[in-house]
């Protein structure tokens, strides 16, 4: 058995009196997708935002690759291979979408051989090597949504933190999404994905993590989440009608 | 290599015109370069790594300070005086930097700061009887090339050349470099730069401190070619002003866009003060003004967006 790449550890985050995120724990092995999910407010962006270092947690422990990263700066949590992605798309808007890539290649500080060849590939890879002249505001929502994951993989990141990279997508664009995510685990990233497009993040992932009133309510294969009672009562309320 | 061949080429060009150039023409070429260095300092950070400052004339000021003060007092040749100008404009700006974007404060804040402080130098100087105080300090003629005084205004125009020579080598390595990136990323959206490993505060305190030790070159030349320097002339904010201007009407953020700004609106300062200040005073100033509003307006991408348009066109 090897060592959990992410470890979460009754992580907390609160504003003033809120509880965003309460007492949540859970794993996240190398090669592995897992899916979070939870109806609108479960603090699953909140979990996400201290799990990148863009929020500090109020309470509780992160650790990746076996050490603690709990409170680093976005900027060391991406070099040491945790990449994201923004639920709002933040494209370098002024500056061509291949700049866009360039800046994510050359943006850790790393050796490279030449940004330029090595972000057309991560282009390649998205499918978004056409457009690499366009710049980056003139990008359609799709498009735009495939250049941030182009991005956040240019960096070669060893987990991707994927915030909502379908919503607003047709289901032929989240089609296409679910292709490049494929085969981005295929080249052995670890994806973490907050979701609301349940097709897509059941059959991707191998396990679910269920968020709901910023704490775990559940965690397991898809098939078996997607049965459990409560999941089923967060997102559609309690039955208090019936028989008693 | 192409850029820097340009670069090259360009310098060597303009090395050879000067000498063609008539006394008057030769004196708005030294103040084209001098103040298109300014704008093109200011740039490095307002324009590339997009963080505005109001007060670059501290740097310019502390520059000519330095230099004069060394030379005045210590004997030390205005060379040795360039050198521990760009020193200190670097170290001021790194300070002032890491100052205010360690609290995360940008944008206005930055702004005020930098105004704020370049005033406060200017009134500091102003009383500091060592510094001459309000009457400035003069520079007793003694034209010898250890004394960074070259008896022509052909000499200045090679020196203020150099100066603008290093700020744009030192403009086109950043471009090229993963500096430039950095520079980019911060300018267009902080959150993301961040997320791609860069790191923010640190990136923009090198924008500062470049800016501020290239903008400080401007100052010795300066002093050593007017041969009289006071706290209103290098520390004012008319100069902090007149570098973000350039920059705006030649193109902001564009590489070279800072210097074409100061290519037309200093002989057109120039030009406009001799036509009509003598008869309305400060008229020339409304007139540079009104010229300021059309070019914004009818050019937001500024003078250098222009041209590359009309490039872009021409080759298709």
């Amino acid at each position: 058995m090897s060592a959990p790449l992410l470890q979460v550890s009754g992580v907390s985050r609160w504003f003033g009196g809120l509880r965003a995120v309460d007492e949540v724990s859970f794993d996240l092995r190398g090669h592995e997708i897992v899916g979070l999910i939870g109806p609108n407010g479960a603090g699953k962006t909140t979990l996400f935002e201290t799990i990148s270092g863009f929020i500090r947690p109020t309470k509780g422990n992160i650790a990746f690759d076996g050490r603690d990263i709990t409170g680093q700066a976005p900027h060391r949590l991406a070099r040491l291979g945790i990449g994201r992605t923004f639920q709002i798309v933040q494209p370098f808007r002024e500056v061509s979408v291949l700049e866009n890539v360039i800046a994510g290649v050359v943006g850790p500080n790393r050796e490279t051989s030449d940004p330029r060849v090595e972000a057309m590939e991560v282009l390649n890879r998205v499918k978004l090597d056409h457009r690499a002249t366009a710049l980056a505001r003139n990008l359609s929502l799709p498009e735009k949504k495939r250049l941030e994951i182009a991005r956040a993989l240019a960096t070669r990141p060893r987990l991707l933190l994927l915030d909502e990279v379908m919503a607003g997508l047709t289901p032929t664009e989240i089609d296409e999404i679910m292709v490049i995510l494929s085969d981005v685990r295929r080249g052995g990233i670890a994806l973490l994905i907050v979701e609301h497009v349940m097709r897509a993040i059941m059959s991707l992932s191998d396990r679910i993590v269920v968020m709901a009133n910023g704490r775990k309510i559940a965690e397991g294969l898809p098939a078996a989440v997607a049965n459990d009672p409560s999941v089923i009562e967060a997102y559609l309320g309690r039955r208090d009608h019936g028989p008693a | 290599m192409r850029p820097s061949l340009f670069l090259a080429l360009a310098v060597a060009l303009l090395a050879c015109v000067a000498p063609l150039l008539s006394i008057y023409g030769q004196h708005i070429f030294v103040l084209v370069a001098l103040y298109g260095s300014v704008a093109l300092a200011w740039n490095i950070l307002g324009g590339m790594a997009g963080q505005m400052s109001l007060g670059h004339a501290l740097f310019v000021g502390a520059g000519a300070y330095i230099s004069t003060a060394l030379y005045l007092k210590f004997a030390v040749s205005p060379w040795i005086g360039l050198v521990a100008a760009a020193v200190i404009g670097g170290a001021l700006g790194a300070a002032m930097g890491y100052t205010v974007f360690r609290r995360k404060l940008s944008g206005v804040y930055f702004a005020l700061v930098t105004l704020a402080v370049a005033e406060m130098a200017l009134h500091i100087v102003s009383n500091v009887s060592m510094l001459g105080a309000a009457n400035g300090l003069a520079i007793p003629s003694k034209p010898s090339f250890a004394n960074f005084q070259f008896g022509s205004k052909l000499g200045f125009c090679f020196a203020a050349l150099g100066v603008l020579a290093v700020v744009s080598g030192v403009i086109l390595a950043i471009h090229r470099s993963r500096l430039g990136y950095v520079f980019l990323a911060i300018r267009e959206n902080e959150r993301s730069a961040a997320a791609l490993g860069i790191d923010v505060v640190q990136g923009k305190v090198i924008a500062a401190a470049i800016s501020g030790a290239l903008a400080a070159l401007v100052g010795p030349v300066y002093a050593n070619y007017v041969l009289f320097i006071d706290p209103e002339s290098v520390l004012g904010v008319t100069l902090s002003i007149d570098a973000l201007l350039f920059s705006f009407v030649g193109g902001l953020g564009s590489l070279f866009g800072p210097l074409l700004g100061a290519v037309v609106l200093v002989p057109l300062t120039e030009l406009l003060r001799s036509l009509l200040g003598g008869r309305l005073a400060g008229v020339h100033l409304i007139v540079y003004g009104i010229i300021l509003i059309l070019v914004m307006g009818l050019a937001p991408q500024g003078l250098w967006g222009l041209l590359s348009a009309a490039v872009a066109r021409r080759s298709k």
